[in-house]
């Protein structure tokens, strides 16, 4: 109990029940993702080593936006809420209601625009700060059975058009925002 | 000038609207499912990546969000009530947090008492009718009426607790003496003289207006007892809450990943959007 004394567990149950944010929910969740999902991710047997890296510094950067992202929009819009609120029988209680309401709809607009086009953004600068960029990204070589088998392919196939830039790994390099 | 229309402003400032966002629930599955919706279409509007990179991408962005919010609908129920009852066990060893969540949870046995006789009476007053042969006259309708006045006014004194507790401003722990008692008793005249005088006297309820005509005796007791009940419930929605927020996290961070890399790739197999390893070869 004392642990918990010290991590004053009543406290944060007070002042939860006395306005249940939603940023306080959506916050621990995407810290939490930001750890846990990369090193799920690192260790899928499936995805090249490649690929799984780019997966993981992806789904990082997401979690990592969408932190201060949540913050901020919520408090944005919140600044709205006397816009929202009629003059009426306790003018106090309209206002907080008003501004939870209003609070979670910045919630909503920060997890359905905000993050994903921050991310779409940032991704490219970010590639470029760790050092890898998608031309970067090593290509294994062809095997000399499997460069024969596709010299003997027509022009024309997709095979030859598609596998004989991109071999192995392009089906696990794929580009766009990752989980 | 009036930007925002009328119906939208009571929609948006309404108790039970605040109420019903400020569920942890409700807001994270409304969080998931707008992700659902927003991460594939900002995939697919990359202009970096060429088409078939993007299809995949979005597909599995988008079935990670279907298996993140169907498991965590499934699991957080049960998750939500394990964790409320852990951490509640943990605050009874506080006795003054033991005295609010036994408090609590009495004034909830009361209303699940009424809404329990409201909705079994209906029932109840027909097989009392059918066994005795007595024809029914109105005196079923008024008892059934009883019932349910009493079930509104269990609801109803929540809300008006709140909102005489809002309006005086009592903090945790405050002690109901002579001073607070006056101050609050001020704060209270004041609020309806504004009221009344705005047109808005109907808002006034028969609790608040018999507290304005009560002995200073018997003042401290009802003081006493709106603090005690407002606190009560207050303390046990955190906890509730804190059990959702907690449960929530375990779902979503911690035990959808894990899962999704299980069920991702035959998915996008059968999707034909992954080609097996034979094929490459």
């Amino acid at each position: 109990m004392k642990f918990f004394d010290k991590f004053r567990l009543t406290n944060v149950c007070k002042k939860i029940g006395e306005l249940n944010n939603p940023v306080y929910t959506v916050v621990p969740i995407a810290i939490c993702k930001g750890i846990c999902r990369p090193i799920a991710t690192m260790k899928d047997k499936k995805q090249d080593p490649e690929s799984k890296k780019y997966a993981a510094l992806r789904e990082g950067l997401t979690e990592f936006i969408a932190i201060p992202s949540y913050i901020f929009m919520s408090r944005l819009t919140g600044k709205l809420a006397p816009a929202f609120s009629p003059e009426g029988k306790s003018i106090n209680k309209i206002l907080h209601s008003s501004k939870t309401t209003v609070g979670f709809f910045g919630v909503c607009i920060a997890a359905l625009v905000v993050i994903p086009g921050l991310c779409s953004l940032a991704m490219p600068y970010a590639l470029k700060l760790f050092g890898k960029d998608q031309k970067d990204i090593k290509q294994k070589p062809f095997d000399t059975e499997t460069l024969a088998k596709v010299k003997d392919l027509p022009k024309d196939s997709p095979y030859n058009q598609i596998y004989s830039t991109y071999p192995k790994t392009y089906t696990t390099t794929s580009g766009g925002m990752k989980i | 000038m009036k930007i925002v229309p009328t119906r939208v402003q009571n929609f948006v400032s309404s108790p039970k609207t605040a109420a019903f966002v400020e569920n942890t629930i409700i807001a994270v599955t409304t969080e998931t499912i707008l992700k659902m919706v927003g991460r594939p279409t900002f995939i697919l509007l990359d202009k970096n990546n060429d088409k078939k990179k993007k299809n995949y991408a979005a597909t599995k962005e988008f079935l990670y969000q279907t298996i993140c919010l169907g498991l965590y609908l499934t699991i957080v129920g049960p998750i939500k009530k394990a964790c409320g009852n852990l951490v509640s066990n943990l605050l009874h060893k506080n006795p003054n947090n033991a005295k609010m969540l036994d408090h609590l949870k009495n004034i909830e046995e009361e209303t699940g008492k009424a809404n329990k006789n409201y909705k079994n009476s209906g029932n109840l007053f027909k097989r009392i009718l059918s066994n005795s042969g007595i024809k029914k006259d109105d005196s079923i309708d008024v008892a059934r009426k009883t019932l349910k006045n009493i079930q509104k006014a269990t609801k109803e004194r929540a809300e008006d607790e709140a909102e005489i507790f809002d309006i005086c401003k009592f903090n945790y722990g405050t002690k109901v003496n002579d001073e607070t008692i006056a101050k609050a008793m001020n704060k209270m005249k004041e609020h309806k003289f504004k009221l009344e005088s705005n047109g808005q006297s109907k808002y006034l309820t028969e609790r608040f207006n018999k507290i304005l005509q009560e002995t200073p005796s018997n003042l401290k007791k009802t003081f006493g007892e709106i603090i005690s009940n407002v606190n009560s419930r207050k303390f046990g929605k955190g906890v509730h809450e804190f059990g959702a927020i907690f449960g929530s996290v375990a779902t979503l961070a911690i035990l959808a990943p894990e899962i999704s890399h299980y069920l991702i790739h035959p998915l996008m197999k059968a999707l034909k959007l992954e080609k097996p390893e034979e094929n490459i070869k």
